[in-house]
Parts: structure tokens; sequence; C-alpha cells
């Protein structure tokens, strides 16, 4: 049996994002590898695309259920097999990434989640994410309590914050008017981009634009 | 970031080859490939193009710019300007390494496509250790990088980002002075020291 | 501290710790009660204004702070103009590690005991000055190791994490079955270029 099943786990999905725009399969990966290397560059943590995670995930999934009905002898498998793993390095480097901050800035990110509910706009952790940053936080906090009570509130005090001022690399991808070069001094130079320019910038003066997703770190 | 995941991201530019089999499609999440007819070409994902090579399947014809005389221009072009020249490929050493890595068979004159790209690389190698050294001479918090490719780009991190972060640190210190002495500053350093005057 | 970030002091970061640690001259401009054990040479109780000491730099910030200054920091010798000058000469020749572990984490902090801007000048100027030298060092996997002992610990954490970035990458060039090496002209190419500001582009 050569043709399978696995027609029908590649049939374009729907994927809901600000601008409803129906994004093919090969799209969303490409948007999975742009957030990938957003959340490996940029020094805070970005908000979650857990949407694409989560549909690639039931792809490769699928994929895999399917493939066990091909044969040992068939060529493609193996290459089946290595595309679900390259996705599945994907995603799970950017989740570890994730992890990674979320236990560095632990605090800070709390507090910042916290306030982004009270004004009611969106959170940038997932619900999983969000549970695992209370409960590490609560764990350091314990920590702290029990070990070094002559210093009551240090986890509270002593915030460590990531550094927006730090210097990435980004490609445009689209033409973007204005940007402010933060250099440390009172002059504000401007710099427009042209979709596809490639820069070395503060991540300060373009935070903004990569989580709209007009540009994306390289 | 490693070497290995810039050639990751490379791995899934297209690449012609000669497949010496027949096959339905495959159906990749990315997107299809084939069908497969044996002896007439078809672009597929390098990571495809090299698994197949690997196993004898396929012949892999080489990207139209690598092609000896080609380079010859590109490497006298790169070595007479004193910018970056844009290059034909955006994974170039990439593809070089793993075609000419696979499929030296297939491809003419190997030893010295190889050893041109190299000089090509070496030849900008030079210049961006030029340029990195020129940028924190001006404490320069923004360059272009235009015609970088990714592997370009990545071999001078983290250091370049990295000094940079540094050199902005240094010069943004001077204003916490002014502050200071309004005594309106909370770097977290100070903020160590009130920290111990509590205690 | 993530692996992948650049330095920056916090509370918990063990390089503020010891750079608030080190010693720094000041002068008692009050008496201060029964602080007299802070001074080793006397067994008197209590310390007299006048008294010039070296104390901890943390300690000396906090008491140099507010309206009613109890001592009055001075620069720590390297920062003064003699060793100003040596930098201005020839920052590469200086074994900065000599200087200060912390050269320049301690600078930052004690700049501000100088009202002109000598210091914070000094260390932009040593950094920037050095950067090829710490650059080469990084691309130059053969180079003598102790050469990095030279280096203040700022220094040292840019030149580690760039030879690390610098290896991954030459076994990545020469990990292919049939490695991409250099013709001999090119490897002669290492004349340095004048080059444009825009040569990135």
């Amino acid at each position: 049996m050569d043709e399978i099943d696995i027609e029908s786990a590649i049939n374009d999905v729907d994927i809901d994002n600000d601008e409803e725009v129906q994004l093919s399969l090969p799209e969303i990966i490409q948007l999975m590898e742009e957030n990938w290397l957003n959340e490996k560059f940029s020094p805070e943590v970005l908000p979650n695309r857990m949407d694409i995670v989560e549909l690639l995930l039931d792809q490769i999934t699928t994929l895999e259920n399917n493939l066990k009905k091909l044969s040992n002898a068939d060529f493609k498998k193996g290459l089946y097999q290595m595309e679900v793993d390259r996705i599945r390095f994907l995603i799970s480097s950017y989740l570890r990434k994730r992890l990674e901050k979320i236990e560095t800035y632990s605090t800070v990110i709390l507090e910042q989640e916290k306030s982004r509910v009270q004004q009611g706009s969106e959170t940038y952790l997932s619900q999983n994410e969000l549970e695992f940053a209370q409960e590490y936080d609560q764990s350091i906090r314990e920590h702290f309590e029990s070990i070094m009570r002559f210093c009551p509130g240090i986890t509270e005090t002593q915030l460590i914050n990531p550094n927006l001022h730090t210097m990435v690399f980004l490609k445009s991808k689209e033409d973007i008017e204005g940007i402010v070069i933060d250099d440390g001094n009172d002059e504000n130079d401007l710099i427009d981009l042209n979709k596809g320019s490639q820069v070395l910038i503060s991540y300060k003066s373009v935070n903004n634009f990569v989580k709209s997703g007009n540009v994306h770190l390289i | 970031m490693d070497p290995d995941e810039v050639e990751f991201l490379g791995e899934k530019s297209l690449v012609e080859i000669v497949p010496t089999f027949n096959s339905a499609p495959i159906y990749f999440i990315g997107g299809d490939v084939g069908p497969f007819r044996a002896s007439i070409p078809i672009r597929v994902p390098l990571w495809v193009a090299v698994n197949l090579k690997k196993q004898q399947q396929c012949k892999i014809i080489p990207p139209d710019w690598m092609d000896l005389e080609k380079l010859e221009f590109l490497k006298e072009e790169e070595k007479s300007n004193k910018s970056f020249v844009k290059m034909p490929s955006d994974h170039y050493m990439i593809e070089a390494k793993l075609i000419l890595g696979c499929a030296a068979d297939d491809i003419p004159k190997t030893d010295e496509i190889r050893t041109i790209i190299k000089d090509i690389w070496d030849i900008r190698m030079s210049k961006l250790r030029s340029s990195m050294d020129d940028m924190i001479k001006k404490s320069a918090m923004y360059a272009a990088v235009d015609n970088l490719t990714l592997m370009e780009i990545n071999s001078i991190r983290p250091l370049l980002p990295h000094a940079l972060d540094q050199i902005y640190r240094i010069k943004t210190n001077k204003k916490a002075l002014s502050n200071r002495s309004q005594g309106t500053t909370s770097t977290l350093s100070e903020s160590r020291t009130s920290f111990s005057s509590k205690t | 501290m993530l692996s992948t970030t650049s330095y920056q002091p916090n509370y918990f970061s063990i390089d503020d710790i010891l750079a608030t640690q080190e010693r720094t001259p000041c002068k008692f401009l009050q008496n201060a009660p029964r602080m007299g054990k802070l001074n080793p040479s006397t067994d008197e109780k209590d310390l007299k204004a006048g008294t010039e000491l070296e104390l901890p730099l943390w300690l000396v910030l906090d008491a140099s702070a507010g309206r009613q200054m109890i001592v009055a920091p001075e620069l720590p010798k390297i920062y003064r103009e003699a060793y100003r000058e040596i930098l201005k000469a020839d920052a590469t020749a200086v074994d900065l590690h000599k200087f200060n572990l912390y050269f320049y984490e301690l600078g930052s902090y004690v700049k501000y005991f100088d009202r002109r801007e000598d210091v914070h000048n000094i260390l932009l100027h040593t950094f920037i000055t050095r950067f090829r030298f710490i650059m080469d060092l990084a691309n130059n996997a053969d180079s003598d190791p102790t050469v990095q002992n030279r280096l203040d610990m700022l220094e040292r954490r840019l030149f580690k994490s760039g030879h690390i970035a610098r290896t991954k990458l030459n076994t990545w060039l020469l990990d292919s079955g049939a490695p991409l090496k250099a013709a001999n002209m090119v490897t002669n190419h290492r004349k340095r270029k004048r080059v444009d500001d825009d040569l990135f582009a």
C-alpha cells in the first residue's frame, strides 16, 4: 500500500491570527521557524504562538500514526520521519527557550502577566507556561525563605530583568519608517527599513515590530 | 546559534536532482515533493536531496552559481569591492558544504570549486573582522547587514552584539550620574547597597 | 543569567558581588563611634574624622550616599591620572587583569567619585581599543592560552563566548566528507583593510 492516508493529514488548515488570513501548512512551518528565531534572540519572552505549535503537533502526530502503515522498505518512510523530526526539533527548541526565560525572569514575567490581565490585554504565556512559572516562582520563594530568613522579601525586591537594549539582527518583512536608533545618547537618529532589509539594532528599538510580526529576528 | 541550526534552516532551500526511480509524490507537511520520474529533473529541498543521494537514488545538479567561471568572477568582485557583494544564494556555504560533501561525483571540478568558495568565504570573513572593529571604534549602535548570509551573521555572534551591549552599558552609566545627583536612580546595583543598609 | 545573553549585573550576579567587594580608599568625615575595629593600625574604640582607610566598595557607596556623608570616597589608584595615561598611551599593551579583575565593573561604580568624566572616558576608550585584540584572540584557536590572562573578567567573558562560537564554526566547516579548505593565497589575505561605514551593506 503506497498511497496511504497521509494526504488527509496535509490539507490546508485554518489558523486564527490578527489578519484572519488563511495560511497554508508550508507557511505555518515558515512562521514557526520565524517564531523560533524570535524567541531565540529576543531578550524577553514573547507572546506565545501555541496556536501554531498545537497545529503542527497535530499534524506530526497524525503523520506518525499513518507512517506505521507504511512498509519499512519504502524509501519514503525515512523521509517522512525526517520531516517529523525536523518539526519536532523546531517545536521543542522553541518551547525550551521559552522555559529558560521563564525560569530566569519568573518574578518579572508573572508581574507583567498580572498587569496584562488587569488591562485586559492578551497574555504572553500559555496556560501551561503560566502554571509552570507560578510553581517555579513559588519554589524559589520558599527556598529563599527557608535558607535566607534574615533577608525577607528578597525575591520581590531583587528582580532580574532582561536587558531590552541588547543588540539583535533582524530581517524586515515590510517597509517600515522612522525606527529610532537607541544608541545610549540623546540624539534620536531615525532609520527606515525596506522589505527584506537586514540590520543590527537594539532590541528596544524594534520589539513592537517583532511582536507584531513586521520584522523577524535572525 | 549553533552552525548546525543555521544549516537546519538552509536545508530548506531547493536544489535540482535527477532521480533514478519512479514514484508518486511525497506529501510532506511542508509541501508536496514529486512525482518522481526517472531521469526527469525535479526540485526538492536540500535535506531531501542529500538523503536521496546518500541512498544513491539520485544525481544532484549543482545550483547555477556553483560554476567555476561564475565563482571566479564573484571572487574577483568580492576582492575588488570594499563592501560585501550580494551572494548568489542566501545559504551558499551550506549548499556548498552539503552538496560537495555528498555529491562530489556529480559536480565537475569539485576541488577547484571547493577551494574558490572557501576563498570567497575567507575574503568575506576578513572584511567582517574589519567591519566589526570599525563598528566598535565608532560605538555605532546600528548597522545594515543586507548582503550578509545567515551563516556569516552567525559567525560574528555573540562577540559583536555582546561587545556593543557592553559599550552601551558603559555609555549609559554616565546618565545615571546626573540622575544620581538628584537622588532619583534605582539601578539594580544600587538596590543592593540600600538593601545592605536595611539589614 | 542566561548563557546566551551578554553580561548585565543583577543582585545575584557573582561578578557584581565580587566587584563591589573591592577595597576602595576613603576618608572619614565624621567621628564614627565604636568603629575602631575597621582600622587595623589602631586599638582605639572610635574612628576619628580624618582617618583614611580602604573599605569594601559596597560599604563606601553606602557611607558616602545621602546628605550626611560619613566618608568621602576616593578613586582607587588604577583609575587615577597616572594609570589613565598608561591606558591612553596603549591600552592593548596593558595587563588589565593586574589592574583589577573587574576593571570595567568597578570602574562603573567609582567613576562617580570624580566630578569630571575622565574615568568614564577611559573605560570606554580602553574597551574600544582592546576589542580588536579580544576578537583576534577569540578567532585564533591555537594562540597562546596564557594571553587571555591579561583580560579583565568582562573581557574574558566576551573572549570565551566568542572563542566557543568560533570553535563550533570551525568544526562545522571541517565536518563534512570533504572539508572546504583555503588556498594559500587566501591565508595570506590577512592584511588589514580600511573600510567604509556602510561596509556591512
